[in-house]
């Protein structure tokens, strides 16, 4: 097997682009077809990949001539005319300028967050839910890149607010966070059932999984709380997605099952649950006389 | 030209319907049902003389028979669970291949030959047992698998065919009846290529229509657990054609028959809206996902193509729309696009000369590994870590190796589970099976083993382990997973199904009428139902004399009248 993918597709590494590797890569695939040749693709996969990532690693250190040959087919696009867009945003000048666009994007974003703040932190009755979510889901700030936007800075916020950057981490929670607020928010964005491949995020995610765990133990009063230690023994309440396949989704509730039958099975989980319940009471009732 | 005996469907097996197409010279070309219609209704049940009915029959009896009859059973491909019809249960394996058998009858009356081989689709995000079991499904009713293929690749496929040597970016999001898929592609020199998949396999527009059902039900004022199986069933179907009616206009009524007594229910747009808002949210999460995958800005796409008949709603589009700040495309009908994308898939393999500047390439939309233990002190170890062999959007085929080895140095055995997910922790991901690898030698030993994660073009993983020290292969083995089925049952299940007598396909155009007319007599009140229930004895009285001639033209004349009823209020 050829150690240099640039051999293997036929190109001269000092000059080829990352067109010319594409086309290279294009006319050797219709003839290595990977239900065909499943060895030869993989050779011939892990060398377009090489000569790839070479190539744009050429191209970024001279960043002029990159994205040339996608202004074509960009034009393509038709990008939908918002109000917005067409607005000039002031911003001051600090030594190097930003591109209007990119202003206008921040503008919205430092904008939303602002707002968020202030309707998070600014009253004294606590935030209201439908004041949170006019600013989250406005439409300034609900298109893709400025939802990313906002995820990345919301999240960070609140890591913030609740401890993350402390050292020690500790966790903290600021008057405002209930635990529907929280919610609202992780609803929205996704941070504690969205799985990620980064390791930053990962752990700003699992802090915020952790910070979800107290505030719904804090948050509620002690009967509802001495239920809800019953659910996560019962194994209620499980995360969403934990489980592989979640049967009950399937199944519509304005339809019965046919069939029907196999109640008797849950007698023996009812038993079950009555000897965890009596078992549970006993400890909590413990915990309040010590 | 192509050689007839190797001719390939492309079946699309979704989840409310299903649709089958063949390539031919002039592209992907969508088969018709004994019923002349395009799309086949995915329900299966027992009719009156115990035979059994699927498609449009099927369906509708599912408001006059719901105990014998079954729906949406796609969602629960790849659990143990089972759908009980009549007295006899089955799994969702099982009633899936009555539908490909019957979609495979109409090919072959279609194409005038025997069809034993074909491409079918399934969700991106459909995991390894559940496309195993698609895999099985097919078995049952005859078929052989070529490949699957993922749905939205197919979408892509079928769209990128109108302009192969273009060169674009675009992004697919594809809402189908249960599940919701999104995956970015890029095209070059013929070439299409699946940069990133992401998606629910639990999402899709049956969820809508309960969201709605649960609001009529608000309205009339009853719960499903106050109803009977019937009213319940009924209650549905109307939510459904009211979604469908409200991607036309922005508000639909309709009467229910509730007791007897017909009782208006009514739902605008934003009320709509409203209540499927939190179902509409879980879209945002899979797109944001597919893109961020892809290295990509939501500028770097050319274009956005909506897929499955639930992009048809207002709310969807309007959600993408706000999210690419433009609006998506849908050229080709949402409903018909992936069939007509498999069914290129089956050109392709069978080598169509149309198709020989085209190649496709796909991901493996999920992260397969197995389970580890990290040492975490002296002698002490934290089980549970999750180690990553095929990163998720990895091009298929693809092939890993490591060397891993025990724990301890005078292990006998190394017990490895295999996973799928994206999380560092085994306990969130999915576990695919389990392999024993047996190791000689003492303490001293080498204890290495040669682990090889394949994962082919269809989606499938293969898994096997080789003690450097034996040289004896392990395969994967998948136990102890109600949602796979083993080898020895499937035998015994695929003679048990042989035996089940189904209905005759030249018979299917008057079953269907009968349930039809049975249906529109249950929604009807008064006069009407008077009317339909003349109907009905007229079409038994010809249907008992047997004289073809007659039992045609009857049928054709009913036809004719049952429209006007259908198209009424009352339901």
């Amino acid at each position: 097997m050829s150690s240099d993918p640039f051999d293997l597709l036929g190109l001269d590494r000092a000059a080829a682009t990352d067109a010319d590797v594409r086309r290279a890569y294009a006319e050797r695939l219709k003839a290595t077809r990977p239900e065909d040749d499943r060895a030869g693709f993989m050779a011939l996969r892990a060398a377009f990949e090489r000569a790839r990532s070479e190539v744009r690693w050429r191209n970024e250190e001279d960043y002029d001539d990159a994205d040339e040959d996608d202004g074509a087919a960009e034009a393509e696009a038709a990008p939908l005319e918002t109000a917005l867009d067409d607005s000039e945003v002031p911003y001051e000048d600090f030594g190097d300028p930003l591109p209007p666009e990119e202003a206008a994007f921040d503008a919205r974003i430092r904008s939303a967050m602002d707002d968020l703040v202030d309707v998070l932190t600014g009253s004294p009755f606590g935030p209201s839910p439908a004041r949170i979510r006019e600013v989250i889901d406005r439409d300034e700030v609900s298109g893709l890149e400025e939802y990313q936007t906002m995820q990345w800075q919301v999240r960070q916020l609140l890591c913030d607010r609740t401890g993350f950057n402390l050292d020690p981490q500790e966790i903290r929670r600021p008057d405002w966070l209930t635990l529907a607020v929280f919610d609202l928010l992780d609803g929205y964005y996704g941070w504690t059932r969205q799985p990620t491949t980064n390791g930053y995020e990962r752990r700003l995610n699992d802090w915020l999984a952790r910070v979800r765990k107290e505030l719904a133990w804090l948050a509620i009063p002690k009967e509802a709380r001495k239920q809800a230690e019953l659910n996560r023994l019962l194994g209620k309440g499980a995360p969403e997605g934990a489980r592989p396949v979640r049967p009950s989704k399937g199944q519509s509730r304005w339809e019965h099952e046919p069939g029907g039958g196999g109640k008797g099975s849950f007698v023996w989980l009812w038993i079950g649950a009555g000897i965890l319940i009596s078992q549970v009471v006993r400890v909590l009732a413990g915990m309040d006389g010590g | 030209m192509t050689d007839p005996a190797r001719t390939l469907i492309g079946i699309d097996l979704g989840t409310t319907n299903s649709l089958v197409a063949v390539f031919t010279d002039d592209g992907p070309q969508l088969i018709p049902n004994s019923l002349g219609d395009l799309l086949t209704p995915s329900a299966v049940g027992y009719g009156d003389d115990g035979a059994l009915l699927v498609g449009r029959a099927a369906k509708d009896r599912l408001l006059t028979h719901p105990a014998q009859t079954a729906a949406r059973f796609k969602r629960y491909m790849g659990t143990g669970h089972e759908m009980t019809l009549g007295k006899k249960a089955f799994r969702a394996e099982e009633l899936s291949s009555f539908l490909l058998r019957s979609l495979r009858a109409d090919a072959e009356a279609h194409l005038g030959h025997t069809v034993d081989e074909a491409v079918i689709s399934v969700p991106a995000y459909f995991n390894d047992i559940q496309r195993k079991a698609t895999i099985t499904a097919a078995e049952f009713a005859g078929l052989k698998v070529n490949r699957l293929i993922n749905e939205p690749t197919a979408a892509a496929l079928a769209y990128g065919l109108q302009d192969r040597q273009g060169e674009s970016t675009f992004l697919v999001v594809d809402l189908g009846g249960g599940t919701f898929d999104v995956s970015i592609l890029e095209m070059f020199s013929g070439v299409m290529e699946v940069r990133a998949s992401a998606g629910d396999a639990f999402l899709g527009g049956e969820d809508f229509t309960d969201a709605l059902a649960t609001e009529l039900g608000r309205q009339l004022g009853i719960k499903p657990e106050d109803v009977s199986r019937e009213d319940g069933a009924r209650l549905r179907a109307l939510a459904d054609r009211m979604k469908v009616q409200l991607t036309e206009a922005p508000e639909a009524s309709a009467e229910f028959a509730l007791k007897g007594e017909p009782r208006r229910v009514s739902i605008t747009r934003e009320a709509f809206d409203e209540i499927t808002d939190q179902i509409l949210k879980r879209l945002r999460l899979p797109i944001q996902r597919a893109i961020s995958d892809a290295s990509l800005r939501a500028d770097d796409l050319h274009r956005i193509i909506t897929v499955g008949g639930a992009t048809r709603m207002h709310a969807v589009r309007q959600l993408v729309t706000r999210l690419f700040k433009r609006f998506p495309e849908y050229s080709i009908d949402p409903d018909h696009v992936v069939a007509m994308g498999a069914a290129v898939q089956a050109g392709l393999a069978a080598r169509h000369k149309a198709l020989d500047d085209v190649v496709m390439t796909d991901v493996c939309p999920f992260t397969l590994g197995f389970e580890t233990s990290i040492q975490v002190g002296e002698g002490k170890y934290e089980h549970g870590h999750f180690s990553p062999m095929i990163e998720r959007n990895t091009v298929v085929p693809v092939s890993k190796a490591d060397i891993i080895s025990p724990l301890h140095p005078n292990q006998h055995e190394i017990l490895l589970k295999v996973f799928q997910g994206e999380s560092p922790y085994v306990k969130d991901n999915i576990q695919i099976g389990t392999l024993h690898v047996p190791l000689r030698g003492g303490p001293k030993d080498d204890k290495g083993v040669e682990l090889r994660y394949t994962y082919d073009t269809s989606g499938v993983l293969e898994v096997e382990a080789t003690p450097l020290t034996t040289k004896k292969m392990e395969r994967l083995v998948i136990e102890g997973n109600p949602g796979s089925l083993p080898r020895a049952e499937i035998e015994q299940r695929l003679k048990a199904l042989a035996a089940i007598k189904i209905h005759p396909r030249e018979q299917q155009e008057n079953a269907a009428l009968i349930a039809r007319l049975r249906a529109a007599f249950e929604n009807a009140l008064g006069d009407r139902r008077q009317s339909v229930g003349r109907l009905i004895a007229e079409f038994e009285g010809a249907m008992s004399r047997q004289d073809p001639r007659e039992i045609n033209e009857a049928r054709r004349q009913i036809e004719q009248v049952i429209g006007h009823f259908e198209r009424d209020d009352v339901f």
